[in-house]
């Protein structure tokens, strides 16, 4: 019985693993700039499938040097926005697409400064 | 957890029932709470209120501020359903804006339109109008040409009565020019009869001229003596005289012959009685080539057909034209010498005119209805009798008076030849089913016929000879051969090969019964003895 | 669809307690004690408890800019449907969600969200599900009046409207069955897991929830499957219920089914 789950600790407290942590295989992102979006000079990213969407939203903003009235959306297949709470374990395993090499798996999201595909 | 089925439906209703169960008595608390911390909120607001006014007032504004809430959530609600009818009409008025548009638009295409169809009911009218012109014009001139119309049936009417009168006044200057020649005849005769007279009882004066005159040799009735006919055995000698074909040979006298053929030019030979000849003569004038030649007894004159559809005649002695007669509307196939100074000729044209030489012109035509392809005169009986032989198989007998053909007889081919004997008793015709006819004048009866094996008509104008004594009958035929019948026996004497294997297309006796000149398609002119 | 059990679903609430931590010299007012419904977001409700917190005439007025919620300690996703926060704290039956509303400044990462962009991700989801079910294609053919009929219906409470909306969203087109199912598992303290899976396996026999969460906890280093309670609108969810089933009844508004694993006490 996890005792995290009765008592009310702090979520950074908690382990992220509970078992050794083994080698974790980072996730690989490309990012796509839409619209007027600026483009970023790195579009490759390895990140750890324990961060979210709220986690590259923050990053991403940084990186862009964007003001805090400035808005930044994230967008998979052109479709839809994931929810900030997505971590990118979940992206890779439903929304992965096999790499141009046909070797690793790549989540492209899509990025703009203002509302697209609805 | 082995509920069978779908049972998992029922639990999970079930399930939920149990939660709304327990949320409700929740739900209930929550709502006593709400009113508790209402009324405590209420009082304790109250509580700066009672001491400047009366409780009631405290109640009411209580009260007031309830409904105030109340009215507040009504508004808000209210509120929305406006804000949500705001859009409704935004959008209705911007969709009645597009639609005021496209109606302007409509009503612009619609202003074009009936412009457009005044424009066009305009020119409507205009053109009633000028149409109505045009019919009342119209109606005038159809008015104008019946009238004209009418007039010119008048006029063709007038025309067609002065051709009649016109044609019955010719026929009757033919008549009278033919009473006038029969009386120029009569007249003619008479002297001759007088000086026949007159001879006879001079002879008959002088009995040993008389018994001299007995004595003399045989001559036929042109004046030539004859020595009696030998039949030909050999070719005595060709003669290369003419570009193309030889349409037509004659003997003049015992050693000169005309020929007649393809190169315009009629020339007369004259046969050193061996084996040769000369040219002593050349008739020109025609521009087509020769078909037919005949000569006058006196061998002074000499008449020619042609293809370029004229006559033409000769003096011998000094090779002038006299004349060209010109009146066929085709080539002229056949022409012979006929009364005195009359020419009777036939043609493609389906015609036989019948020439006055000395006016130079056309004194009769007959029209028989088919190509006439040989004419014949000189006959026993009336010497105003000739006949011609036509395309149709048809022999025509004429007098010469009359339009109307004596006597028709149908042979059994087309007729390409007739040659009268010089009694004048018989004729031979040569049809184009290889077989040659002896007909007795007298009866209009056949004789005989004569035919061979190898016997093929060359053409179909080929000619057919009597011999110089009248013993023989003589055909060319296609193959080159001569064939010679005895007359009366009808058997066949000789079939003499010429050097050419051309077809023949005419033959000439030598007056003297010795000497037969043949003629065909090749150029050459051969003499057989 | 079953009209019975999406309605149960859909009228099930749970009592929340929204309780002021301002510093207020006037001290803080009582707390405000609602129920939710389960589909219902924290974002939702927020106006109406600062309008009770705002009733005081003398007290300062709170704006929504200026606090941030706790639930348990930890911050409260206001995006998250209620329900799911609330099978998430593991709470009895008769428990309450207790909610702080703090006006310190909130930690890292926060956002408030306010109306507008409640209903901006609650559509991103919908149209995450379809992505998942369909590939997008029944909400590339919706009107934008459909979407708002469907907002509307959430936050009116409108149970009638909410039906037409949904039964086009769940229904398979032309007989294609969906590609996949909106699935997410939630534990407590932990991000939600999510994977590609059909409502059918390779035989062609149907899921059930019970395959599909041990499927998703497979490569997680969590215990035994058969260990934990699945859990949803605060009931246990039998496990051999299919999975297809969960999808088209028992899922929120925003169109995906979420289950709450809990370890067995």
């Amino acid at each position: 019985m996890d005792p995290s789950s009765s008592s009310a600790v702090p979520e950074s407290a908690e382990p992220p693993v509970p078992a050794v942590p083994e080698k974790v295989e980072k996730v690989t992102v490309m990012l796509q700039a839409v619209g007027d979006a600026p483009i970023l000079k790195q579009r490759k990213f390895k990140i750890l499938p324990t961060n979210d969407i709220a986690w590259l939203t923050a990053t991403i903003r940084l990186m862009l040097k964007l003001t805090p009235d400035k808005s930044l959306f994230f967008y998979v297949s052109h479709t839809f926005a994931p929810s900030p709470d997505h971590t990118f374990d979940v992206l890779r395993k439903c929304y992965a697409v096999k790499g141009a090499d046909g070797s690793n798996e790549v989540v492209q999201l899509q990025y703009s400064t203002t509302p697209a595909w609805g | 957890m082995s509920e069978p089925g779908d049972s998992y439906r029922k639990l999970i209703i079930d399930r939920l029932k149990d939660v709304a169960q327990k949320n409700k008595q929740i739900s209930i608390f929550y709502s006593n709470y709400s009113k508790l911390a209402e009324q405590v909120e209420k009082s304790m607001n109250n509580v700066p209120a009672r001491s400047n006014g009366s409780v009631q007032g405290s109640e009411e504004l209580a009260c007031l501020r309830n409904e105030m809430s109340e009215l507040y959530r009504e508004k808000c609600q209210n509120d929305q359903m406006l804000i949500n009818a705001n859009h409704k009409i935004t959008d209705l008025e911007k969709k009645t804006a597009a639609m005021v548009i496209e109606r302007d638009k409509l009503g612009q295409v619609s202003k074009t339109i009936c412009a457009k169809y005044a424009h066009t009911e305009v020119e409507l009218q205009r053109i009633k109008t000028d149409n109505d012109q045009l019919n009342d014009e119209r109606i005038a001139l159809v008015a104008a040409v019946n009238m004209l119309t009418k007039q010119k049936l008048d006029m063709e009417n007038d025309r067609i009565n002065f051709l009649n009168k016109i044609r019955e006044l010719n026929e009757q200057k033919i008549d009278c020019m033919n009473a006038e020649v029969d009386l120029q005849e009569r007249r003619r005769s008479l002297k001759v009869q007088e000086q026949i007279l007159s001879a006879v009882q001079d002879v008959s004066k002088d009995e040993k001229v008389a018994a001299m005159l007995n004595a003399t040799a045989e001559t036929n009735s042109k004046g030539n003596l004859l020595l009696g006919d030998s039949v030909p055995s050999h070719v005595e000698f060709s003669l290369e005289c003419e570009v193309g074909e030889v349409n037509d040979v004659h003997w003049l006298n015992e050693d000169t012959f005309a020929t007649a053929g393809s190169d315009r030019m009629i020339k007369v030979w004259k046969w050193d009685g061996y084996g040769g000849s000369t040219k002593i003569n050349t008739l020109t004038g025609s521009n087509a080539a020769f078909t037919r030649i005949d000569y006058t007894a006196e061998r002074l004159h000499l008449i020619a057909s042609s293809n370029d559809k004229n006559i033409r005649v000769w003096d011998l002695k000094s090779s002038r034209l006299l004349s060209t007669l010109s009146g066929h509307a085709d080539q002229v196939l056949c022409v012979k010498y006929y009364q005195a100074h009359t020419a009777v000729s036939g043609s493609a044209d389906r015609i036989v005119k019948i020439w006055d030489l000395q006016n130079e012109r056309c004194s009769r035509s007959i029209f028989p209805g088919s190509k006439v392809l040989d004419v014949a005169t000189n006959m026993c009986g009336s010497p105003s009798l000739f006949v011609t032989g036509h395309y149709d198989k048809k022999l025509r007998f004429w007098d010469g008076r009359s339009s109307e053909a004596v006597k028709v007889i149908e042979m059994a081919g087309k007729i390409t030849s007739i040659n009268v004997s010089l009694s004048g008793e018989e004729i031979l015709i040569s049809t184009r089913d290889d077989t040659i006819t002896l007909m007795d004048l007298r009866s209009f009866q056949t004789v005989h016929c004569y035919s061979a094996e190898n016997y093929r008509t060359s053409s179909d104008t080929s000619q057919v000879v009597f011999s110089a004594g009248n013993e023989y009958v003589a055909a060319g035929s296609a193959n080159g051969g001569i064939f010679i019948w005895n007359k009366n026996s009808t058997k066949l004497e000789k079939s003499l090969p010429t050097r050419t294997e051309h077809s023949i297309f005419s033959l000439s006796w030598n007056p003297t019964g010795c000497g037969l000149l043949s003629s065909g398609k090749q150029k050459a002119v051969v003499l057989c003895k | 669809m079953d009209y019975e059990v999406c309605r149960k679903v859909w009228e099930s609430q749970v009592p929340v307690q929204f309780t002021l931590h301002s510093n207020s010299a006037l001290g803080d007012p009582l707390p405000f004690y609602t129920m939710l419904p389960r589909y219902s977001f924290l974002a939702l409700a927020v106006p109406r408890v600062l309008a009770y917190f705002n009733r005081r005439e003398d007290g300062e007025k709170i704006v929504i800019d200026q606090i941030w919620l706790e639930a348990s300690g930890s911050p409260a996703k206001m995006y998250a449907p209620v329900g799911v926060l609330y099978d998430l704290q593991n709470l009895e039956r008769d428990q309450i969600l207790e909610i702080t509303v703090k006006t310190s400044s909130p930690p890292p990462g926060f956002v408030p969200i306010d109306r507008n962009a409640m209903e901006a991700i609650f559509m991103q989801s919908i149209k995450e599900a379809d992505y998942l079910k369909t590939k997008a294609a029944t909400t590339n053919n919706m009107q934008k009046e459909e979407y708002a009929q469907l907002w509307r219906s959430v936050t009116n409470n409108n149970f009638d409207e909410y039906w037409t909306i949904i039964q086009k969203l769940m229904e398979e087109k032309d007989g294609k069955e969906f590609d996949h199912i909106p699935l997410r598992v939630c534990m407590k303290n932990k991000p939600f897991k999510q994977i590609l899976i059909s409502s059918k396996d390779k035989s062609g026999s149907l899921i059930t929830i019970g395959d599909a969460i041990a499927q998703v906890l497979e490569d997680s280093a969590v215990a035994d499957p058969s260990d934990f309670r699945i859990t949803s609108h605060g009931i246990d969810v039998p496990p051999h219920t299919p999975l297809i089933f969960a999808a088209k009844n028992m899922a929120y508004p925003d169109n995906f089914v979420h289950i709450v694993v809990v370890p067995k006490l």
